[in-house]
């Protein structure tokens, strides 16, 4: 650094300095308390939108425990258009499908899953919404729909709830074979399908089909 | 250095924004810390570098340990091993951290009415029906947390628990669904099967006693005494040191003064109580109406009855209400934390606990007498304290000459007699020692072990030392060693022939169930082939997956058959008496599902659907999260 002589020097040289970089000190300051200032807010208006959703949430879930279809539809509504952007709306479109499976409405179940999966922003809850879409797809003479909503390779922790599912729909399209095979992958994935026992006897009903159709009827253990 | 810097700066003018900008971002992140734990202290995992501090791991281990305790009065069953308890508190802590960043991540909230409604509407919370806000405090403050932070917890946990009960009751089953599960289930199959006796095998197996010759011949190796060494050896043994420690009167006195506390007796206190039963996961109802119960007691022993007369009229503990309720000298941690803790905080003889809850139920507690600690007069801790003493300077000369064993035996790996002469131990010899068994030293699996290693065997040197348990020690040597030698036919003739038979017992069985199948699958008449085997044919009819009559093998073989539509498929296989059986499915049927049988697989297959989900999407975080975990020095790292 430069020796200054005096003092009246150094106060000189100071101002001089504030006098070059004094805007650019003052607008940098504003400008991180502006960052600052912004980032709280948006923080809190988060906060604050998740605080409502939560709360609008749980009576999605009480009226879920009343048995009461048609508020929880109301409220998950409620909850994809005010809210649309949290993961409680993501949840409750899980439960509105689920109230409209119970009374019978496919169609509006497919709709609220078909909207969780899209917009859940959360790739475990995604996998979980594309599973229970594809089984519903089904139900609604959608097979294919279905068949290829499972074509994801989904990880290791899904592929026996996955597998069952493609087996009960390649069962449905009549192809026995690939089904069988599925039903297998199913039985033999690290986390197991939710009822080993079943798979085994749909493994075996879609066997005796293939036997059925010209293969060799083989023992299955 | 620093002048080139401030002259970049001075060049440009966004450069200093830049800089600025950069300075207020912490300001901006402040209180992030309050989130992030204490630090520095040593944790077990960490999971997304979130720390799980060991000192949670054992508290939690130390309180299922004592949970398990009074559930199996004291006698706890070596399968809770420490390290068994520990692996699964472990697991559950990774998992709730796991839960808890999930749900953090997903942004979901708790309100401060839901909070306040939770931990109001928590039981442990209430008296006279209401919340409590002393109570509230005073528990807090017995676990030693602040209201924040216990209010931290219940938030963390409500909303993991938002989560998972939002995937939990979403689940679903579709009728279509049901209904196959149903109709599978319920299929009927029409079996018949053909058996074979044991017995029946048997005569038809014959072993002459050229065949066992033969057989012994072709399977030498079967039939051979094992290889086996005999051990010279050096042992160290604690409690023969502890005989030979002198301890004087002089270190007895010194000991006592020194000793402080160790010496005296633990605080007592004389206690009765009243308990009115009520399970840990009673109803509101039952829990409420105890509490009138014990309460209703409270108030007439205020009011002058006589506490042992209540207790024997009312209490619950029927073996301490023939006594009046009365429990004798309790010292601290006998009983249950919260009586421990009302019965220690009671401090006037004669006074009487407000009702207090413990997994029994509500209890009344009164204080009859204490007795404070007290040293023990020399005299009588004397003995103890010579016995305290000579196994600790028996503990210290044990170490001491371990690790003089251990030099010894390595610096002089060629025999063991430099070994004995530094320790003074006597070399001692034993018997044959196969790998699998043997006597006395030979008994250790350890010993065996080492005794086989390639550096005492092939080699023959020393071993290192060895611990038999945790009180004795050894070093062995191999001084003779045999190779397997063929046992003479003589010896082994009936083992031989016995092998033999069973052998073609059970060829022969095969064999002829076999050839059954064979004759099924041409078309024969399963009537026809048993008529002419000369076999017991068994019409079983229509039989279901739970069937019980047929015995499991049979309907568990018949079902797991992939049958043809038209019926016909056949298996062989052994009934649970050892018979050979070959049975043929002759026809498949379903009969029509009821509406209470589809409503019942529908409602267990949901329940079913549901935890299997849930289970897959927390295996899936798992998968997906870093998870560290510090077992003992070591790491082991799950990704």
């Amino acid at each position: 650094m430069v020796d200054y002589a005096t003092e009246e020097e150094q106060v000189e040289a100071l101002k001089r300095w504030w006098r070059e970089n004094g805007k650019s000190i003052i607008a940098g300051a504003a400008l991180g308390i502006l960052a600052l200032v912004g980032w709280r807010g948006w923080t809190w208006h988060e906060q604050t939108q998740a605080l409502e959703a939560s709360a609008l949430y749980d009576q999605v879930s009480a009226r879920m425990r009343d048995g009461d279809r048609d508020q929880v539809v109301a409220a998950a509504e409620q909850l994809r258009e005010d809210y649309g952007s949290t993961t409680y709306a993501a949840l409750g479109a899980l439960a509105a499908a689920r109230a409209a499976v119970d009374a019978g409405d496919t169609d509006a179940a497919a709709d609220w899953l078909r909207w969780a999966m899209e917009r859940s922003g959360d790739a475990e809850l995604e996998y979980l919404a594309r599973a229970r879409l594809a089984r519903v797809e089904a139900a609604n003479a959608r097979v294919d729909e279905g068949l290829a909503l499972l074509d994801v390779d989904p990880p290791a922790a899904w592929a026996g709830l996955y597998g069952e599912i493609r087996g009960d729909l390649l069962t449905e399209n009549g192809d026995p074979e690939a089904a069988a095979e599925a039903y297998r992958d199913a039985l033999d994935a690290e986390v197991p399908p939710p009822d080993p026992a079943a798979v085994q006897r749909k493994l075996n009903e879609v066997q005796a089909a293939e036997a059925d159709r010209g293969g060799d009827g083989e023992e299955a253990s | 250095m620093l002048q080139s810097f401030k002259d970049r700066i001075r060049g440009s003018r966004w450069l200093g924004y830049t800089i600025v900008g950069i300075i207020s971002v912490p300001f901006a992140l402040w209180g992030i810390q309050a989130y992030m734990g204490g630090g520095g202290q040593s944790e077990a995992a960490t999971v997304n570098g979130e720390e799980i501090p060991e000192r949670e791991v054992q508290r939690l281990v130390a309180q299922q340990r004592q949970s398990l305790n009074e559930r199996f009065d004291g006698n706890l069953p070596d399968a809770f091993s420490d390290g068994m308890l520990r692996e699964r508190v472990l697991e559950q802590l990774i998992s709730r951290e796991l839960l808890e960043q999930t749900a953090a991540d997903a942004n979901l909230q708790l309100g401060e009415q839901a909070l306040a409604e939770r931990i109001r509407g928590q039981s442990m919370f209430q008296r006279d029906g209401g919340f409590d806000r002393d109570l509230y405090r005073q528990i807090l403050g017995r676990s030693g947390l602040t209201p924040s932070q216990y209010e931290r917890r219940v938030r963390d946990s409500a909303r993991v628990e938002q989560l998972r009960q939002a995937i939990r009751s979403s689940a679903f089953v579709l009728e279509p669904e049901a209904r196959r599960l149903a109709r599978l289930s319920g299929q009927e199959r029409d079996v018949v099967s053909l058996r074979y006796s044991r017995d029946a095998a048997r005569e038809a197996v014959e072993v002459g006693d050229d065949a066992v010759e033969a057989y012994y011949e072709q399977n030498q190796d079967r039939f051979q005494t094992p290889e086996q060494v005999r051990l010279a050896w050096v042992e160290l043994d604690m409690d023969s040191l502890k005989e030979q420690v002198e301890v004087t009167e002089e270190d007895l006195r010194s000991e006592y003064e020194s000793a402080g506390q160790r010496y005296r007796e633990a605080a007592e206190r004389e206690a009765a109580h009243i308990l009115i039963e009520v399970p840990e996961d009673a109803d509101d109802a039952a829990e409420q109406q105890a509490l009138e119960e014990i309460r209703s007691l409270r108030e007439r022993l205020e009011q002058g009855e006589d506490f042992a007369g209540l207790a024997e009229e009312y209490s619950d503990d029927s073996g301490s209400a023939r006594q009046g309720g009365d429990l004798g000298f309790v010292k601290r941690g006998m009983m249950v934390e919260p009586f421990d803790e009302a019965l220690f905080s009671l401090s006037d003889e004669g006074s009487v606990s407000d009702p207090v809850r413990t997994t029994y139920g509500y209890h009344l507690i009164k204080l009859k007498g204490l007795r404070e600690r007290e040293q023990k007069p020399f005299e009588e801790v004397k003995d103890e304290i010579r016995d305290d003493l000579r196994t600790r300077r028996a503990e210290e000369r044990f170490y001491e000459r371990v690790e003089m064993l251990q030099n010894t035996a390595y610096e002089n790996p060629d025999s063991l007699e430099a070994v004995a002469d530094a320790t003074g131990l006597s070399i001692q010899r034993s018997e044959w020692i196969s790998r699998d068994t043997g006597e006395g030293i030979g008994s250790h699996e350890a010993v065996r072990e080492a005794a086989f290693s390639a550096t005492v065997l092939d080699e023959r040197r020393n071993s290192d030392v060895i611990e038999l348990d945790q009180r004795r020690i050894a070093v062995i040597r191999v001084r003779d060693h045999r190779q397997p030698r063929p046992k003479p036919l003589e010896d082994v003739r009936a083992e031989v022939r016995e092998r033999l038979e069973s052998e073609r017992l059970e060829r022969r069985m095969r064999e002829w169930s076999e050839s059954v199948v064979e004759r099924l699958n041409a078309g024969e008449d399963a009537e026809d082939i048993a008529a002419d085997e000369g076999v017991e044919r068994v019409e079983h009819g229509w039989i279901s997956r739970n069937s019980t009559e047929a015995g499991r093998n049979l309907v568990e073989t018949a079902f797991g058959l992939a049958s043809a539509e038209d019926g016909r498929a056949y298996a062989d296989l052994t009934l649970e008496d050892g018979t050979r059986a070959v049975l043929a499915v002759r026809d498949v049927r379903y009969p029509d599902v009821s509406e209470t049988a589809l409503t019942r697989t529908r409602e267990r297959r949901a329940r079913i659907q549901a935890e299997a989900e849930l289970r897959s999407w927390m295996e899936a975080l798992r998968a997906e999260a870093d998870i560290v975990r510090r077992d003992g020095g070591g790491q082991s790292r799950q990704r």
